[in-house]
């Protein structure tokens, strides 16, 4: 599996696949074991947060944090990169995905199209020794059937998280779910804790079973498994085998998570939980602002999605008016609703779950926080809380000695809304996010040309990566691009009346043009600092 | 390399940064609108509380003894109904001139399906374990409506769709509140059966899988299920008796099943029946069954042939909650007619006018009103039937269903005779607590225009600053559950099940 798939990876993977082979793996070819060792310095730690340290150090070895702290000594093999100026931030943490689980599908045909008078199926069709409802699934692991997917992983990665709880959404009773991180690793590696939480909700998702076909028969069949689960302990005859009781059984100390989706939802969620001694940690649905006081009173925690309601094309009156009060209301609020629960002292998490486009998460992050959330509030929500939760707070969530090293190298303060994701550090991997980020070239500089002909002069000023003037008598306009190592600029050093045919030239320069002069230059930046740009080749955090 | 091709070396040295051009997005300071209880049309921005009333000078339809009288007082104090008479005074509480008006007990409604999630749990002919209070929706708009009709009380009852169907819940139209705080607190437990048409599934069009699927077939199932409830019993006091005497070693352990223990409450007489009934020959069926049993059938709803049956009713001990003149909607109801009502009434039957329709229960003093038309009742009969009747019939009548002094202060002020087209509710009150007030709807009316409009004008000004974000309009849908049907019609959706909506929404 390993060699197919470093076969058939596009290129760019290759440098995260080859860093911790597995001992138990034969190898094909050279051995190539690295410890990976880097120091991380000048940088501003957030280790969690309660604690920021400034000017420190971070050291990682094989995947894991082995030094953070102001005077960490910086081994003799490690690799070393300036963070100056930046700060590094421990890898965010997403409780509520699916992440590498496949998509369960209803099998077509079945069921028939409901209401109140379709044919019935009254038992489960799961094939099995399992229960009689098709709804409950308990005997479903997210360890057995997750797959690293690179796609998604990196989607994940490049809004800042590092590791995530996974598990089928299907179900009254889902099974158990896996906490793992989004390195594009073999499984082994990538799966931290094979049965992290055990998962719960209303809906029956794929079951074609009639029953149960309402909000209430859901309530009775959790209500009714629970019993059943508890009676089947005592392994009564007439029951045989029932893996589903089995595991329903097995998974009752896990942490236990309820998919409840709306505010009445968790309240329901909360009432069978008390009735059979159970505190679940419930998905909210976002509106529970709207009834503060009996969500604390659940005194549950809970998981929010920042999936805030779309402002509607309202432009017509004859559409306004069908879009109701409460609708519009919603609409308005729902962003205070994460503030709504630090304000009531409801412990939660933040899921990117829910979210139409993964893209929205930050400045829907951006929003709650301008609607009240605090920031240190929204950091452990993403970090400290859910590892909590989940018993993982050994591993992840905070940048300690011994945790895996997952951690952020950002430009600026985590929450801040110019702040950005140069790199995503996890398990001691790289996964660039935006390098060229890591080094704010806007500023002006002096530029000299050295040429056969005597140098030249011009001021050089960099607006962004790709956009720059060089201003000699006239302000010339050329061609920049910054990728965070290489610097491209072209330009003619005569003024162009029109500018847009000789732009179009683009890479092309170099080559004679009439009596106008090209000048096609490359170069790489060193370190990651600011300072002048030269023509030495410095490759960037090679491994 | 220059323009002939040479290399070149090139530095560029930092002088200095760029000024910051961009500041950060300017902020406006928050203007949010108010979480409103329920959140919505008519909310409350903060839950009201109980105050003592003094209602002066009305004219109060008592259903007790003292009939009608004109001119009078009534104190609420604590929620509860102090004192009735001439001349009543009370520091503390506030005045309600009742001058030119009505006051009655509020209308409770024997059969009703509002404030719910869900409804029916169809899939098998036995759900008796399912409860309606466990799905409660306490910001269903038909709340406040049917309070601007004088609702105070309605029994939300599971579906048709089965033989046994699911645990009912009484509810208390306290609008605003969560839905424990909805229900009708200490009344008896009721559930839901059916008979005919529904649960043999007569229209099942792809063929029904479901047993019965005929009269006699329900039958073999209410048999069959307390068979199953009395062999469950007993199990269930020997293991008890055996575990008692044996200790910890051998413990005979019995699956505790929800379904059946609801039926073993109904032999027991802790919960009590309210039945979905049409035709003569399967209401007396049912009582059979329940006879064999040692039980009796509470309600027969619907019962639109109860006149044909009325006197073994009577000889059954079972209440009647019917409509007035509603029927033609199906084969078996062919026979109703709107003499129904004042029949089953003069045979001696607690007799009930249900509205088992959101738009119907705003006008059930209407619908009680026909039977003096049809049969000739008493003004006093007529009104009970909506009233003091189904109180009767839900074992709550200690608490509500007349204005007697101790009695819950769930009151309506009518604009004019309650039984009149004409009257229009002015007040609501429930346990004290004014939940309508035709006043305030009018301004809370205004108010809401001028909400919608401020939200409408700060979703175009988002839409024209980011107009990627922008979706189309999405109508909101409204839940209308029913009995029976699944239908969609002029801009309501209407299903017995809030799973069809959202599945619609995704």
């Amino acid at each position: 599996m390993r060699k197919l798939k470093f076969l058939a990876g596009p290129g760019v993977l290759l440098a995260c696949l080859f860093s911790e082979a597995q001992v138990t793996f034969p190898v094909n070819g050279v051995a190539d074991p690295r410890s990976g060792c880097y120091a991380f310095t000048n940088a501003t730690i957030v280790k969690d947060g309660q604690t920021t340290l400034n000017n420190a150090t971070l050291v990682i070895r094989d995947g894991r944090i082995t030094t953070v702290g102001a005077n960490a000594a910086v081994p003799k093999d490690a690799v070393v990169i300036n963070c100056s100026g930046k700060y590094i931030y421990p890898s965010l943490i997403d409780i509520y995905t699916d992440y590498g689980i496949p998509q369960p599908q209803r099998p077509q045909n079945a069921g028939g199209p409901g209401g109140f008078f379709a044919p019935q199926q009254f038992t489960s069709n799961t094939k099995g020794a399992y229960g009689w409802n098709q709804a409950i699934r308990s005997e479903i692991n997210a360890a057995d059937i997750f797959a690293v997917d690179d796609k998604p992983a990196k989607a994940l990665r490049d809004i800042g998280f590092g590791s995530v709880l996974t598990h089928q959404k299907d179900g009254i009773a889902r099974g158990t779910g896996a906490f793992v991180t989004l390195a594009t690793e073999k499984e082994n590696l990538a799966v931290v804790k094979e049965k992290a939480s055990a998962h719960y909700s209303f809906s029956k998702g794929t079951s074609t079973q009639s029953y149960p076909g309402s909000m209430m028969g859901s309530v009775a069949l959790l209500r009714q498994t629970y019993l059943d689960a508890q009676w089947y302990k005592g392994r009564p005859t007439k029951e045989g085998v029932n893996m589903s009781l089995q595991t329903w059984n097995d998974e009752q100390s896990l942490p236990q998570i309820f998919d409840a989706n709306d505010k009445w939802s968790d309240i329901r969620a909360d009432r069978i939980g008390d009735e059979f001694g159970v505190q679940y940690i419930i998905k909210g649905g976002g509106n529970e602002y709207q009834r503060i006081s009996d969500i604390a009173a659940t005194k549950a925690s809970y998981i929010l999605s920042l999936n805030f309601p779309a402002t509607q094309e309202v432009d017509d009156p004859n559409d306004a008016k069908y879009v109701s009060l409460a609708d519009l209301k919603h609409w308005e609020l729902a962003p205070t609703n994460p503030a709504a629960l630090e304000k009531a002292n409801i412990p939660f998490a933040l899921t990117t779950a829910d979210e139409k486009d993964l893209k929205q998460f930050w400045s829907n992050l951006h929003k709650a926080i301008e609607y009240g959330l605090s920031e240190n509030k929204a950091l452990d929500a993403l970090t400290k809380t859910p590892a909590t939760w989940l018993g993982v707070y050994d591993k992840v969530g905070s940048l300690d000695e011994g945790k895996l090293a997952n951690f952020l190298i950002t430009t600026g303060p985590l929450f801040n809304e110019k702040t950005v994701i140069v790199e995503n550090w996890i398990q001691g991997d790289k996964y660039a996010v935006k390098e060229d980020a890591w080094t704010n070239v806007a500023a002006t500089y002096n530029l000299v040309l050295n040429t056969t002909g005597g140098s030249m002069n011009y001021t050089l000023d960099v607006k962004n990566s790709t956009t720059a003037n060089v201003i000699g008598k006239d302000t010339l306009t050329g061609k920049f691009s910054y990728d965070g190592k290489l610097v491209k600029l072209s330009f003619s050093t005569t003024p162009s009346r029109r500018p847009g045919s000789q732009m179009g030239q683009g890479m092309g320069a170099g080559r004679p043009s009439g009596s106008k002069q090209w000048g096609h230059l490359a170069g790489y930046r060193r370190g990651h600092i600011r300072q002048p740009t030269n023509l030495d080749c410095d490759i960037h955090k090679s491994k | 390399m220059d323009t002939l091709g040479n290399p070149l070396t090139w530095t560029a040295t930092f002088i200095k940064a760029n000024e910051p051009t961009d500041s950060a997005k300017r902020k406006f300071p928050l203007r949010l609108g108010k979480v409103t209880y329920p959140f919505g049309a008519y909310g409350w921005d903060s839950l009201p509380h109980q105050h003592d009333l003094l209602i002066k000078n009305a004219t109060v339809w008592t259903n007790e003894k003292e009939g009608i009288l004109s001119n009078t007082d009534v104190l609420v104090k604590n929620g509860k109904i102090a004192r009735i008479g001439k001349d009543l005074s009370d520091a503390s509480a506030t005045v309600i001139d009742g001058s030119g008006q009505y006051l009655s007990p509020g209308i409770i409604d024997e059969h009703s399906h509002i404030a719910a999630f869900s409804i029916n749990e169809g899939a098998q002919s036995v759900t008796s374990e399912v409860r309606i209070g466990d799905n409660l929706n306490p910001e269903d708009i038909n709340i406040y409506r049917q309070l601007s009709g004088g609702v105070t009380s309605s029994h939300i009852l599971h579906g048709s769709a089965n033989t046994i169907g699911g645990q009912t819940q009484l509810i208390k139209l306290r609008w605003g509140v969560n839905d424990e705080e909805l229900k009708f607190k200490g009344a008896d437990p009721f559930i839901k059966f059916a008979l005919g048409e529904n649960v043999k599934r007569t229209a099942a069009n792809q063929g029904n899988t479901r047993y019965p699927d005929t009269r006699m077939g329900v039958e073999e199932v209410q048999m069959d299920a307390f068979a199953r409830a009395s062999d469950y019993q007993k199990k269930m006091k020997e293991a008890e008796q055996n575990n008692k005497k044996k200790g910890g070693d051998a413990q005979m352990s019995v699956r505790r099943d929800l379904k059946l223990e609801a039926l073993v409450e109904i032999m027991n007489g802790k919960r009590f029946i309210t039945c979905h009934s049409y035709v003569q020959s399967e209401i007396t069926e049912l009582m059979r069954v329940a006879e064999k049993f040692g039980f009796k059938v509470n309600t027969f709803t619907h019962i639109l042939e109860g006149y044909k049956v009325a006197d073994k009713m009577k000889a059954h001990g079972a209440n009647a909650s019917t409509f007035s003149d509603w029927w033609a909607y199906k084969l078996e109801v062919q026979d109703a007619i709107a003499y129904n009502p004042a029949i089953m009434v003069k045979e001696g039957l607690n007799v009930c006018i249900n509205s088992d329709d959101a738009e119907q229960a705003r006008r059930l003093n209407q619908e009680a009103a026909k039977s003096v038309k049809y049969g000739g009742l008493t003004e006093d009969e007529a009104f009970k039937m909506v009233t003091l009747n189904p109180a009767k019939a839900l074992h709550v009548d200690d608490r509500v269903g007349s204005i007697k002094v101790g009695k819950d202060a769930d009151l309506v002020l009518w604009s004019d005779n309650p039984l009149s087209v004409y009257a229009k509710a002015n007040k609501t009150i429930v346990d004290g607590v004014v939940y309508f007030d035709r006043d305030k709807d009018k301004e809370l009316r205004k108010q809401i225009t001028m909400e919608r409009n401020r939200l409408i004008q700060k979703m175009l000004a988002e839409g024209r600053n980011n107009p990627a974000t922008v979706t189309p309009s999405r109508p909101s849908l409204q839940l209308v559950l029913h009995c029976e049907d699944y239908e969609h019609k002029d801009g309501l959706v209407e299903t017995d099940d809030m799973s069809e909506i959202n599945s619609q929404n995704q």
